[in-house]
C-alpha cells in the first residue's frame, strides 16, 4: 500500500512536471516548417540593471504571423459571372498579427502592413487571355478596401500586440465578364514596414 | 475490503500512466498559418538623426561610409534563406512610400539609393538562430543639398503555397522592409508639388482620369490631399474624389486615378485637381475636410471624350 502511494505520488509529481514542459492541451503554433504562427518574443524586452541603479531597455524586434498562406476562391460558373455582378467569398478570412517591440517609437502608426496584388497568370488548362480578364477583376477585403496592384495601406498599429481584426476577402467581378474555364493563380505580397514619420523632414 | 481499496488504487494508477505514456503521443494541437518565418530589428548607428524612429535616419558627410545593422531572428525550427534588396524609394498611385516599385526613374531624381548601398544579399539563419546583417551605405563622393532615401527589404526564399486544380486562388508572400534615409548634414528643405494636366485612360478595362502628381523637391511631401472634381460640361454631371494621409518619397511621382463609368458619354470634362500638404493649425488653406495645410496647388484642365 505504501509502495503504491509512493508510486501515485511520482506520477502524480511527473505529470505535473511534464505538463509544464510540453504545454499539454495548450493551442500554438507549428514551428515545424518556416510559417510561424506564434511570434517568439522571449527576447522582446531585456532588461539588464547594474548597481549604480541604471537601467538599459534593449529594444526588441518586429514580427508578422497568423496570414493564411493561401486563399482559395474555388470554382466560378462562366455563365453566372456573365450574367451577374458576382462576389466570391475566399475559403477562409485574412488574419494577421503583428508584434512590435523595439522600444522606440510612441507613434500611433509606428508600423504598417501593406498589401499588394500581382497580375493573375494561368495554371492548369487556364489561358493568358483568362489571366488577363481576370486582371480587371477586384479583390477586396471587408468588401471596401481594394487590393489592387499598387500598396495600400492594410493597417497600421502602436508598438505593441496587435491581432488585427478579421477581414473577408473577395474576388468581385461585374456582369459581361467572360472569364475562361482553367486554374488561375495570383500573389498578395503582405509587406510589414517601420513607417515613416508623417512628419519626416 | 483492504484488497478493493488496492484494486482501486491500482486502477487509479494504471490510467494516470496510460495518461503519462498519451502525453508524449498527443503533442499540443496545430495551427497551419503563415508569416515572416524572421523578425527584425535596425540597430541604429551613432550618426542616427532621430532616436525615437526604427529606422535609419542617419546625417553623414560625403564620401562617407556608414554600417547599416540589422538584427535578424530566426523564429522557426528550419533553417531560413532571406533575400535582401536594396531600393530607392518611391511613391505608388495610392499616394504611399513603396519598396516594391519598378516604376521609371523620376527625372528630377540625382542619387539612386539603391546604388549608394551593398552588402550580401542573401542570408542563411540556421533554426532559432539570431544574426546581426550588415550593409554599407556610401554616400555621394560631392556634398549633396537633399535627403536621400531607399530601404532594405528582406524576403524569405520559400516555394509558394499551390493552389488546387481548375479554381481561383491567391498565395501570399511576404517581406520587411527597413526605410534608409539619409542627408549630408542636419538640415531640412521646402517641400514642392506640381501638378500635370489629366488624361483618360483605360486600365484593365476600367476608365480612369490619371492625373500625374510630381513632387520635384529633395524632400518628402507630406500629409497629402487630394480633391478632384470632374464636371461634364454638357451634362453638368459631377464625379468626385477625395484622398488624404498620402506621402511622397523625395524626387518621385505618382498617377492620382479616379474612376470614371464603364459607358462614359463623350464631351467635354473639366477636371479640377486642388492638392494641400503639410498640415498645420494656423496655415492658411482650408480643405474638405476642415484642416488646415501650409501649402496647395491647384490645375484646372479639360479632357474631351470622344466615341
Amino acid at each position: 500500500m505504501k509502495k503504491s502511494s509512493t508510486l501515485l505520488t511520482s506520477l502524480v509529481v511527473g505529470l505535473v512536471a511534464l505538463g509544464v514542459v510540453s504545454n499539454a492541451g495548450v493551442v500554438q503554433a507549428s514551428t515545424a516548417t518556416p510559417n510561424p504562427t506564434t511570434a517568439d518574443s522571449t527576447d522582446n524586452t531585456q532588461l539588464t540593471a547594474s548597481t549604480d541603479t541604471t537601467v538599459k531597455v534593449n529594444g526588441g524586434t518586429m514580427s508578422l504571423y497568423n496570414v493564411k498562406d493561401s486563399i482559395n476562391f474555388g470554382t466560378i460558373n462562366v455563365v453566372d459571372a456573365f450574367t451577374n455582378n458576382l462576389s466570391t467569398k475566399g475559403d477562409s478570412n485574412l488574419t494577421a498579427s503583428v508584434d512590435d517591440f523595439q522600444g522606440v517609437s510612441d507613434a500611433s502608426d509606428a508600423w504598417t502592413l501593406t498589401a499588394t496584388l500581382g497580375k493573375w497568370q494561368a495554371g492548369d488548362g487556364g489561358t493568358a487571355a483568362g489571366a488577363k480578364v481576370l486582371d480587371g477583376a477586384e479583390v477586396k477585403a471587408n468588401g471596401t478596401t481594394t487590393i489592387g496592384t499598387a500598396a495600400v495601406d492594410y493597417a497600421t498599429g502602436a508598438e505593441g500586440y496587435t491581432d488585427l481584426a478579421e477581414q473577408s476577402i473577395s474576388l468581385e467581378t461585374t456582369a459581361n465578364t467572360l472569364l475562361k474555364a482553367g486554374t488561375y493563380t495570383n500573389q498578395i505580397n503582405w509587406q510589414l514596414k517601420a513607417t515613416v514619420d508623417s512628419e519626416q523632414k | 475490503m483492504l484488497m478493493d481499496k488496492e484494486n482501486q488504487l491500482k486502477k487509479l494508477l494504471m490510467a494516470l500512466l496510460l495518461l503519462l505514456i498519451g502525453s508524449f503521443f498527443f503533442r499540443p494541437q496545430t495551427i497551419q498559418a503563415a508569416g515572416l518565418p524572421f523578425q527584425v530589428m535596425p540597430v541604429l548607428p551613432s550618426n542616427q538623426r532621430e532616436p525615437d524612429e526604427a529606422y535609419f535616419d542617419i546625417i553623414a558627410p560625403a564620401n562617407s561610409q556608414t554600417k547599416l545593422q540589422l538584427k535578424v531572428k530566426n523564429i522557426t525550427t528550419q533553417p531560413v534563406k532571406i533575400r535582401v534588396k536594396f531600393v530607392t524609394l518611391q511613391t505608388n498611385n495610392n499616394g504611399q512610400l513603396d519598396y516594391n516599385m519598378k516604376q521609371t526613374r523620376d527625372h528630377t531624381l540625382t542619387y539612386d539609393a539603391n546604388q549608394l548601398i551593398s552588402g550580401d544579399q542573401q542570408l542563411t539563419l540556421p533554426a532559432n538562430s539570431t544574426t546581426i546583417y550588415e550593409a554599407q551605405l556610401r554616400m555621394p563622393a560631392s556634398n549633396y543639398d537633399g535627403i536621400i532615401a531607399g530601404g532594405l527589404v528582406l524576403e524569405p526564399i520559400t516555394a509558394a503555397a499551390k493552389v488546387k486544380k481548375g479554381q481561383i486562388g491567391i498565395t501570399n508572400r511576404f517581406s520587411y522592409a527597413v526605410p534608409v534615409i539619409a542627408r549630408n548634414e542636419d538640415k531640412t528643405w521646402l517641400p514642392k508639388l506640381q501638378l500635370a494636366s489629366s488624361k483618360l485612360v483605360q486600365i484593365d478595362y476600367h476608365n480612369q482620369l490619371k492625373t500625374r502628381l510630381n513632387n520635384p523637391s529633395v524632400t518628402f511631401v507630406n500629409q497629402l490631399r487630394v480633391e478632384q472634381v470632374v464636371t461634364n460640361l454638357n451634362t453638368k454631371k459631377v464625379y468626385r474624389k477625395s484622398t488624404s494621409k498620402m506621402q511622397m518619397a523625395p524626387n518621385s511621382h505618382f498617377d492620382y486615378r479616379l474612376n470614371l463609368p464603364e459607358k462614359i458619354p463623350t464631351g467635354t470634362y473639366q477636371v479640377v485637381t486642388t492638392a494641400y500638404y503639410v498640415k498645420a493649425k494656423r496655415a492658411g488653406y482650408l480643405a474638405g475636410n476642415q484642416q488646415r495645410y501650409q501649402y496647395r496647388q491647384k490645375s484646372v484642365n479639360q479632357v474631351v471624350v470622344t466615341g
